[in-house]
């Protein structure tokens, strides 16, 4: 079999069968490095004839699906997203489109978007958290939320970044607080589930050995819902991309999302493409950190 | 005598537990009624302390809500077309329901086939992978630039995600299922076509339930984001009518409908699976 598991006829001893033409196979190792190869190699050559076929936008005469050569000689577009400074003239001051300015719009796009990510996203946890492990403290208040919390998963939380404009305007504060709200959402009911499914002997256990239930709960309960969470957070993070990306797309002059409007506008399907993978880099980096962080956080679980 | 005698405390015997079991159902539903009600009190304290115009109060927003069934003034007024709640929200639901209903059918067979087929997981694992990674609203500017506002153009995000969720979630399952129980029924003399219709199909389904409900409850945010951002109706446009020209009031009737509609679809999805799965222990 392909995946090395025992075949009926070996279990239970069959003759052995005729003898066949030997194949040549490759090692298992290099086959599956051949067929990621192949995969990938596959895709680019889609890409390639998809790009060449789809044709050309009317407005900015760009393809509608840029290629690779595309995708490299577009980088120099996020000039236009430098404010100016360090040296370097604002393209709307009558600055030149550089390599340098390119590469100073990416950088400080990309510290707005990541420093409202952050800092929505420590915000979200902290509160969820906190709320969490407040409301679970009572089985009666743990049972009145578990509904609200579900009803609240099921909140259309990217399309909600208009609310927040209304109620804090184009500024710094809607767009991490849309970040914070979102993952609350998320994080509070994935944390409530989480100490509900503690089993109740780990509490019984410290109380035994002399702990008071304070004690029990923060030192035996907590600690013990947090490796479920793990699901949980990975979600929010990838929630909390979008959102990022929603928020400065509605209303943010910096950022990431930003760009991406303003792309979309003028019909730059390549610095759309550019940022496109940018995001991807950033988002796959943040997994890992992130994954790694909460690996090392609960290394104790089984 | 003697026979009805026994009977009868076997029958209450099996009667209390039934029993039980709905007091406890009924006890959960009034604690979840309860939650809501609190949740309403926050709402109302809230709208009190602040601008009404910002944050309409509860009462306000229960009312609007059968003023703006059949047709919203404000949106009117701006769009110089008849839209109402009801329509909006047949046509996201229908939307986003139809989609996560297209995604499962292709994701099923595909996280399958990823599990038993190495070639078939070697080859589509990178693509996915990639996808997977990337934060999907990165992708909507170029659906709207491909496809423009059609219908299905709308539903791009929610289908992908679905796709998503749903072949992972089967892999595993399937992978899990493989080593195991499939073995199992190979001894038995089940052929690899019957294993696979008696035995991994049905021991997928579970996980493969779990993650239509997540996809179906991110679902509604990628349609609503994706029709705010370029659609002729949908909920997500009357939010973003709405939020334009300060009418808050039916903004939050809006998102209050949706989500009352969004928790029961995830009910009758939870029931559905619930009595599919009625055999797993």
């Amino acid at each position: 079999m392909a995946d090395g598991t025992t075949t009926p006829d070996q279990l239970v001893g069959a003759a052995p069968a005729a003898p066949r033409r030997a194949r040549v196979r490759l090692p298992r190792r290099g086959s599956d490095a051949f067929l990621t190869l192949v995969s990938v190699v596959t895709l680019l050559v889609v890409w390639q004839v998809a790009s060449l076929l789809a044709g050309r936008t009317g407005v900015s005469g760009e393809r509608y699906i840029p290629n690779v050569v595309d995708i490299a000689g577009a980088f120099d577009t996020l000039a236009y997203y430098w404010q100016g400074g360090l040296g370097v003239k604002a393209t709307t001051d009558g600055g030149a489109v550089t390599f340098a300015g390119a590469v100073l719009g990416l950088v400080s796009n990309s510290l707005a978007t990541l420093v409202r990510l952050g800092i929505g996203l420590a915000l979200g946890f902290v509160i969820a958290g906190l709320a969490a492990a407040l409301v679970c403290w009572s089985t009666f208040l743990r049972k009145v939320f578990l509904l609200p919390a579900n009803a609240a998963r099921m909140m259309p939380l990217l399309a909600m970044s208009p609310l927040f404009g209304i109620w804090f305007g184009k500024s710094e504060i809607g767009a991490v607080l849309f970040i914070a709200f979102a993952t609350f959402a998320i994080i509070f009911v994935v944390a409530l589930t989480a100490i509900d499914g503690v089993p109740g002997y780990y509490q019984h256990y410290a109380r035994s050995l002399g702990a008071n239930r304070f004690r029990a709960y923060i030192t035996a309960v907590l600690p013990a819902a947090l490796p479920s969470l793990r699901g949980g957070v990975m979600l929010a993070l990838g929630f909390g991309w979008s959102m990022v990306i929603a928020a400065e797309f509605i209303g943010q002059d910096l950022g990431l999302g930003n760009i991406v409007n303003r792309a979309q506008e003028f019909g730059r399907t390549d610095t759309l493409a550019v940022v496109g993978i940018f995001v991807v880099l950033y988002a796959w980096l943040s997994y890992k950190l992130i994954a790694k962080g909460f690996d090392h956080l609960v290394r104790w679980a089984e | 005598m003697a026979a009805t005698a026994a009977a009868t405390p076997a029958g209450a015997s099996a009667i209390r537990p039934r029993l039980r079991a709905a007091g406890r159902l009924l006890a959960a539903g009034g604690l979840g009624v309860l939650g809501i009600a609190m949740v309403f009190g926050f709402w109302a304290l809230v709208a009190a302390l602040t601008n009404s115009g910002k944050f309409p109060r509860p009462l306000e927003v229960l009312q609007a809500i059968p003023d703006d069934l059949e047709n919203i003034p404000a949106v009117t007024y701006v769009t110089f077309q008849q839209i109402g709640l009801q329509g909006a929200l047949e046509y996201t639901t229908v939307n986003v329901i139809v989609t996560v209903a297209v995604g499962t059918l292709v994701g099923l067979p595909l996280g399958i086939l990823m599990a038993r087929v190495r070639t078939a997981r070697q080859l589509l694992e990178p693509p996915l992978l990639v996808l997977g990674t990337m934060p999907l609203l990165i992708i909507l500017p170029f659906i709207t630039l491909w496809f423009g506002t059609a219908r299905f153009a709308q539903s791009g995000l929610v289908l992908i995600f679905t796709i998503l969720t749903v072949t992972m979630s089967a892999q595993a399952a399937a992978q899990t299922v493989s080593g195991h129980y499939a073995n199992f029924a190979a001894c038995l003399g089940a052929s690899q076509g019957r294993e696979l219709w008696t035995v991994v199909l049905p021991a997928s389904i579970p996980n493969v339930l779990g993650a239509i409900r997540v996809a179906l409850a991110a679902a509604w945010g990628w349609q609503c984001i994706a029709e705010l951002l370029g659609a002729e109706t949908g909920v997500g446009r009357i939010i973003g009518i709405t939020s334009d020209i300060l009418a808050t009031t039916d903004l939050f009737a809006t998102l209050l409908c949706l989500i009352v509609v969004a928790v029961i679809c995830d009910a009758i999805v939870a029931l559905v699976g619930g009595y599919i799965t009625r055999w797993k222990e």
